[in-house]
């Protein structure tokens, strides 16, 4: 496999230069016709391999395939921008703001500070957001501070926005390196709500992943979980999507879709990717192996999976209006008890709203703590956006 | 006769029977009344469903097109049934004049003052306006007549006329916003600086607030009470209410939690205003 940009560092950028991945204009027009064919109840052309002879993975597999392995290109990345940061430190306060999509399930800079063994200042519980008095917050000591997320600080209520101004007015007075992380939405309410662009610097985002990106991510994530050489194929067209042609492009538009559809987001694609996985019925594939047993160029073994297009959850009409109000205040938090949601929105029927949700794919719900469903945060995005819902800005 | 009198002489003024194409007529009548009939219930339609940023210039389009279609239909439509030249053109001007200004003059009125609306836009569909004490969201903008949709769901009918005679207050004027106020009225032993600063954050935790818009509190000494507005925009229009309602339930449990009381005024039986507490 060719991946000439193994060790390439894409630099982090400032937030509203994000470059989102379009959809290959084939595609747009493909899903189209595609929509519309099935509005007519047409039936499409021969595939490379019907989707009637295909089934889900089994979690186990997906586990092993395609599991989230973190992302080093990134920590990677963060190491960079923050060498170069604290040579050339001439800003006042001393703090380096970053700025990231939300829907993290495992937050990669906190990540990023336990393994470089750098201190963490933690949230107070969100319980204590709403009490008086608060404790006072300490940022001095030696050495780099990181403050992974910032919207663990505050809650969208008249009480809830006391710990994180005193937050901020504590990095005015600080003299200690400051590494702040926090979600693109909920910087947007900040910046607003509690006027943070005034005391902290422009943040930075990492780079849209694009193909090129994607294509190394997902290879290393194969490589890194399987020992098994496993050839990825798209069930359309039957093209290897991770190969690269002799100029080290990707071939086919099947990576090209998936950062468009995931809008560059690398734990986004990763679980669309996982989604779109499949495997051959057992009876099937007994019958192609005997047949004709895969294998590479080397004349090893190749387990093939498949890739289908995933389809993003739809939300239904009725009630829709609701519905945002409960994924916007989610996106805004990152997670949430069904109190503490209460505790954010208008007068409503939370628990009814969060259970349609549910069923629809749109939260998840880790021991009754809520959060929007990474896999469907574009189609949030979008529901948001159409709404005409406050958006965050990369 | 004159060559002076010659040329004002009119000519046929209608086309001969046997020339006219009725089924030409029949056609453009009901292309145009179909061209309109689809604007009419397509733009709506699609209204609702693309994204709210698309919303009133979709409903604005109606109104245009409709004019559009109709001007393309009389100009399709007069030359098969006229013979048009400037003698016969004087007369048909006359002839309309005279009507006009005796049979139907505020009925033209109310078209022309429909024509101007479209392109002064004091109205557009979508947008929320107050004529005549009447306030509601504009449902439709027709060459004769408006409808208004209340918040009380009545459909109220405006002659365009009114535009002549009446204020129009446009609260969006086109845009996908509209301030919103919410009053109290509080006694007047308070820390007026905590209460602001309370409203304030009332306003700017609310679910429904437009980030781009200011947020103000503004304060009137009143000879009862202490008049507060909390004045700040929604995302979307047709939340106004919701939000309203939201700032107020919010801005007065705010105020129980800072031992505000909220001012009443005693009325006796006549309703007169009796006691301030």
């Amino acid at each position: 496999m060719h991946t000439p940009n193994e060790d390439k560092i894409w630099p982090l950028k400032p937030v509203g230069e994000y470059d989102w991945p379009s959809m290959p204009a084939e595609r747009t027009v493909l899903s189209l016709i595609d929509r519309i064919k099935d509005l007519m109840g047409v039936v499409d052309g021969e595939p490379a391999i019907e989707n009637e002879q295909l089934q889900h993975t089994t979690e186990n597999r997906d586990d092993r395939v395609a599991s989230f392995v973190g992302c080093e290109q990134l920590d990677k990345e963060i190491d960079s921008a923050i060498s170069t940061w604290s040579q050339s430190l001439d800003s006042q306060p001393p703090v380096y703001l970053m700025v990231f999509p939300p829907c993290q399930k495992h937050n990669f800079l906190e990540s990023w500070a336990q393994t470089r063994a750098h201190d963490i200042l933690d949230a107070p519980p969100r319980e204590a957001l709403l009490e008086f008095p608060m404790r006072a917050v300490e940022l001095h000591g030696e050495g780099v501070l990181v403050i992974p997320e910032l919207s663990s600080w505050y809650l969208r209520n008249r009480n809830g926005l006391a710990h994180i101004s005193s937050l901020l007015c504590g990095f005015a007075t600080t003299q200690r390196l400051c590494v702040v992380g926090c979600n693109s939405w909920a910087w947007q309410f900040l910046c607003r709500a509690v006027e943070a662009g005034q005391y902290l610097p422009e943040p930075v985002m990492f780079q849209a992943f694009d193909s090129r990106r994607l294509q190394q991510y997902l290879s290393h994530v194969a490589r890194e979980s399987d020992e098994n050489r496993i050839c990825f194929r798209e069930s359309t067209t039957g093209d290897d999507v991770l190969s690269l042609d002799s100029e080290g492009n990707v071939k086919g538009d099947y990576l090209r879709s998936l950062a468009a559809q995931s809008l560059g987001i690398p734990w986004v694609a990763q679980l669309v990717w996982r989604q779109s996985l499949r495997t051959v019925r057992d009876a099937d594939a007994a019958e192609d192996e005997a047949a004709d047993p895969p294998e590479n160029n080397k004349g090893d073994a190749v387990e093939t999976l498949w890739l289908v297009h995933y389809q993003m959850p739809k939300l239904a009409k009725e009630h829709r209006e609701p519905a945002l109000l409960v994924l916007h205040a989610l996106l805004l938090h990152g997670e949430l008890t069904r109190d503490e949601l209460s505790c954010v929105l208008p007068v409503m029927r939370v628990s009814a709203q969060v259970q349609s949700l549910k069923k629809a794919g749109f939260l998840d719900d880790y021991d009754g703590v809520l959060s929007c469903a990474s896999i469907a945060y574009p189609a949030v995005r979008q529901y948001l956006s159409d709404s005409g819902f406050p958006m965050d800005s990369l | 006769m004159d060559s002076t009198t010659e040329q004002f002489e009119p000519s046929q003024l209608f086309n001969d029977l046997q020339d006219i194409s009725f089924l030409h007529i029949g056609v453009i009548l009901v292309g145009v009344w179909a061209g309109i009939f689809l604007a009419r219930r397509v733009l709506p339609f699609a209204a609702e469903r693309v994204p709210s940023q698309l919303r009133l210039y979709f409903l604005g389009a109606v109104p245009i097109i409709r004019l559009l279609l109709m001007v393309l239909g009389m100009m399709l439509i007069v030359p098969i049934l006229f013979n048009i030249n400037f003698q016969n053109f004087l007369i048909i001007a006359g002839g309309a004049s005279v009507a006009i200004g005796f049979a139907f003059k505020d009925y033209v009125s109310s078209l022309i003052a429909g024509v101007v609306a479209i392109f002064e836009k004091p109205y557009r569909p979508g947008d929320w306006v107050k004529i005549n004490g009447d306030y509601g969201e504009v449902q439709h903008v027709g060459l004769r007549a408006m409808r208004l949709v209340t918040p009380g769901d009545d459909v109220v009918t405006l002659p365009n006329l009114h535009l002549w005679t009446k204020n129009v207050f446009n609260s969006n004027n086109g845009t996908q916003t509209l301030m919103c106020i919410a009053h109290f009225y509080l006694q007047s032993e308070h820390d007026s600086v905590q209460v602001c600063n309370a409203l304030r954050n009332v306003a700017l935790t609310s679910a429904y607030l437009h980030y781009s818009r200011p947020v103000k509190v503004i304060v009137n000494a009143t000879a009862w009470a202490t008049h507060y507005q909390l004045k700040a925009y929604p995302f979307e229009l047709r939340d106004q209410f919701e939000f309203t309602s939201d700032l107020t339930i919010r801005g007065k449990a705010a105020m129980a939690e800072l031992g505000v009381s909220e001012a009443s005024v005693a009325f006796e039986q006549s309703g007169e205003s009796l006691a301030h507490r």
